[in-house]
């Protein structure tokens, strides 16, 4: 089944530009997996915004919710990701969260990355699917 | 401001009833979201939101981008943001 990140949690924002592509996602995959990485990217930015704690909660919150009432399974972040994300760095250009997420993603059942980010090539681990 | 606070009692099925006099005054509405965050063990903050939840979304991420520089921009005041408080 394959797997959300970050731009995919942001599309669910009403005024996204990707808000109707995503949700056209939900209808054209009966299962997808979603990448505990992405909750924290999604965290980091909106504390680096200044949004408070309770926002932040309130957010991975909703976020967690419609996810689970669409079926959507979590993958979860582990020890051994956080490694082979930081060996993914050593030799890709890509930032912490890109790489975190790509670990993450490999642990997929048919490591299919839901992302417009051609950055997720890089390791040719994934095959990426564009969010349009 | 009047004092607000009220006591419900938790009923079958673990049914609580939102008393009328917070509904009325926080213009509470049947299909609106409430979001249960832990505060402590006895604690729950029940926060209502409206009912269309990508349009809560919109606002709670507003101003959020994922482009290379905004996630740069992003380390360097989350950074800063940590720094400050540690006092380094």
């Amino acid at each position: 089944m394959p797997v959300i990140e970050s731009e995919f949690l942001l599309a669910l924002r009403a005024d996204d530009r990707k808000h109707k592509a995503a949700l056209a996602l939900f209808n054209k995959y009966s299962a997808l997996e979603v990448c505990a990485a992405a909750f924290l990217e999604i965290a980091w930015l909106l504390r680096s915004k200044e949004k408070s704690s309770t926002e932040v909660s309130l957010t991975l919150s909703l976020l967690e919710s419609e996810l689970q009432s669409r079926g959507v399974s979590e993958i979860p972040v582990t020890a051994s990701q956080i490694g082979r994300a930081h060996d993914i760095l050593t030799r890709h250009a890509m930032t912490f969260f890109d790489a975190l997420i790509l670990a993450n993603a490999e642990e997929s059942l048919d490591r299919k990355l839901l992302s417009s980010d051609s950055t997720f090539d890089s390791t040719g681990t994934v095959t990426r699917i564009p969010v349009r | 401001m009047r004092n607000l606070s009220a006591v419900t009692r938790i009923r079958p099925r673990y049914v609580v009833t939102i008393p009328r006099s917070l509904r009325k005054r926080r213009n509470v509405r049947v299909g609106d979201n409430v979001v249960w965050l832990p505060v402590s063990d006895r604690e729950l903050l029940a926060v209502i939101l409206p009912s269309d939840r990508y349009r809560v979304l919109a606002d709670l991420m507003s101003g959020i981008e994922l482009s290379r520089e905004a996630r740069l921009a992003a380390e360097k005041a989350y950074f800063a943001s940590g720094a400050r408080k540690s006092g380094r």
